[in-house]
């Protein structure tokens, strides 16, 4: 099991390096980001100045030797903007992000799962075809217009929510909600299609002629087995929560790493950029590893190590 | 009606794409609503209000249906979705924004299909130290939303419509890679590459005459499948200020405008929103047909 910790690990710092360095050359490829952050009527000598400032005058192999060392310290260099270093201001907004994640995560995870069970318990019916109506539905919507259509009805019709806004739990609500509505549509299906592939084994029956009562299969027997390729499922939805999330905070204000992402993309702040992204890239890969061990050390037969 | 043979062979009987379709109600209210959205995106122009035509005489009207002359409006045309703050007529502007939103993720599917497909064939074929690399990157930015990646890459080369349709475009080429990859390494295990290769035919032939016709169904239904996210991400980005910048309406533009009215005007929030869902909707519905179409046995696995 170290062993394969160990390897998940030097899995996530390979992967973390390649989005980095995909981002960094994006960046320094795709133009001067000098003359982008210069007034356009600075002489020469002040661009010269101002590249030699940054480092953009040396070549780009050995900008890009040092800007793996730099951030190999965890050193993103300073906003352009705010001149404050982008490290702390990731780090600083990325409770917020944790906080609303979470929630939403677990929000989806407490309602998708009874509902694909309760569709795949009445296949088939009304119920059934509605649930699916709606996962698919769901799935059609951007999750900036369930934000918008949330904030209408209770921050605007029915104004009992916060429309926007950090800080107390009602805060929390509408966010969470726009991005567990989001990854419900995904949970409803996987629980669905593994619960009726359980509900079809032969076992169900054996258990089910034995006098066992519904719920008593439904619980103990059918989701017990069903509920691997939900779990695998579920540690890859993290990439999705993450994705909402920056748009859900951009919508809300919510303080969190995604709108930072947003804003530091749209003004160009790269330190920022380069900072934002790295952080969610290295939240999500060690949420994906935590919940993979977690899944391995409860049930032998999920264990992705020997 | 006499059936329609597809160009490439099928391994076995297929039935007719219109046929199939007459049993799905659903898939085929899909593609009515697609060829709708289509046709009026093509003929956006042909509306008789301009999209860009500021009046704020009618700023924030109603959606109704008749002409309202006191607001000193010459024009003919009722605002039948309201006006928005500018009072510029939201049915044009959604119509336009939809001539956009298709143009941009039609173009981001393309290159991405291209881009995809020839790195897949080759990692696949190729394989050894090309095929770690290439896939190697593919898991990397799998493992990032793609939102979160375009957004990275937007910051670089920055806002526009040509650059947004390469961004989404140059970031959305990995799924087709890893599946054609996938598909290659199956397929070169056939007797029918061995028979092309022991007949003389060159590497680059048996890839492209033999091997890439056999994922044409894979490819297509990704396409499909991918144009959704596209038009999602497309959005997603005019949302944030960071797609095709306004004047050009844009269905993320609009809805993000609407917050700034939003206790006023509903039909600004309402009605660009429905658009986007129809066309996202109808798109995975119409994708989802196409998967049962081309592979049968693997109906509703995903």
């Amino acid at each position: 099991m170290l062993r394969f910790i160990a390897g998940r690990m030097i899995q996530a710092i390979v992967t973390i390096l390649i989005i980095v360095s995909v981002v960094f050359l994006v960046l320094n490829l795709s133009g001067d980001p000098i003359r982008m952050m210069i007034s356009p009527t600075a002489s020469e000598h002040e661009v010269a100045q101002m590249r030699a400032a940054f480092g953009f005058d040396r070549p780009l192999g050995l900008r890009y030797m040092d800007f793996l060392l730099q951030i190999s310290r965890l050193n993103f260099g300073n906003s352009i903007h705010t001149q404050q270093p982008a490290l702390q201001m990731a780090l600083q907004r990325l409770p917020a992000t944790l906080l609303l994640a979470f929630t939403a995560f677990a929000l989806a995870t407490v309602v998708g799962i009874p509902l694909g069970m309760w569709a795949a318990v009445r296949r088939g019916t009304v119920a059934d075809a509605s649930v699916s109506l709606v996962s698919m539905v769901g799935q059609a919507m951007p999750v900036f217009w369930i934000a918008l259509l949330l904030i209408f009805a209770f921050g605007v019709l029915f104004p009992i929510l916060p429309p926007s806004g950090y800080g107390t739990l009602a805060h929390l609500v509408l966010p969470s909600i726009s991005i567990a509505l989001f990854l419900l549509a995904g949970i409803v299906r996987v629980t669905r299609a593994s619960m009726l592939d359980v509900l079809s084994q032969p076992f169900v029956t054996v258990v089910r002629s034995k006098g066992l009562g519904g719920y008593q299969v439904l619980f103990k027997h059918v989701l017990k087995n069903a509920s691997i390729p939900v779990l695998t499922q579920l540690s890859l939805q993290m990439r999705f929560v993450i994705g909402g999330s920056v748009v859900v905070e951009s919508v809300f204000g919510w303080p969190g790493i995604g709108q930072l992402l947003a804003q530091a993309a749209y003004g160009r702040d790269y330190p920022a950029v380069i900072a934002a992204t790295f952080f969610i890239a290295l939240f999500i890969l060690a949420f994906s590893m935590v919940l993979d061990v977690a899944y391995g050390a409860i049930d032998p037969r999920v264990r992705l190590w020997h | 009606m006499a059936l329609s043979s597809a160009d490439a062979a099928p391994p076995f009987a297929r039935k007719s794409y219109l046929i199939s379709l007459k049993h799905h109600p659903l898939a085929f209210s899909a593609h009515v609503v697609l060829a709708l959205a289509i046709i009026g995106a093509i003929l956006a122009s042909a509306y008789p209000v301009d999209p860009l035509k500021q009046n704020l005489m009618s700023s924030l009207s109603p959606p109704s249906f008749h002409v309202d002359h006191s607001t000193g409006g010459r024009s003919t045309v009722p605002a039948v979705l309201g006006t928005d703050a500018l009072g510029r007529d939201l049915a044009s502007r959604i119509l336009v924004a939809t001539r956009i939103s298709l143009a941009v993720s039609i173009l981001a599917v393309l290159i991405a299909t291209i881009v995809g497909v020839a790195l897949g064939l080759i990692a696949g074929y190729v394989g050894g130290a090309l095929d770690s690399v290439v896939m190697r990157i593919v898991d990397a930015l799998l493992a990032l939303p793609f939102v979160v990646l375009a957004i990275a890459v937007v910051a670089a080369i920055g806002p526009g419509l040509a650059n947004v349709a390469l961004v989404l475009g140059f970031t959305g080429w990995v799924t087709f890679a890893k599946l054609v990859r996938g598909e290659v390494l199956r397929i070169r295990e056939y007797s029918f590459i061995e028979a092309a290769d022991s007949i003389g035919c060159s590497r680059p032939r048996i890839l492209v005459r033999h091997i890439l016709p056999q994922t044409f169904g894979l490819i297509l239904v990704n396409a499909t499948l991918t144009m959704g996210q596209m038009i999602i991400s497309e959005a997603t980005l005019s949302f944030l200020g960071l797609g095709v910048p306004s004047p050009t309406p844009t269905l993320g533009g609009i809805l993000s405008d609407a917050q700034q009215t939003f206790f006023s005007a509903w039909w600004i929030v309402l009605f660009p929103g429905i658009v986007l869902m129809a066309i996202i909707l109808s798109i995975n519905i119409v994708g989802d047909f196409l998967r049962d179409y081309f592979e049968p046995g693997e109906a509703g696995a995903r």
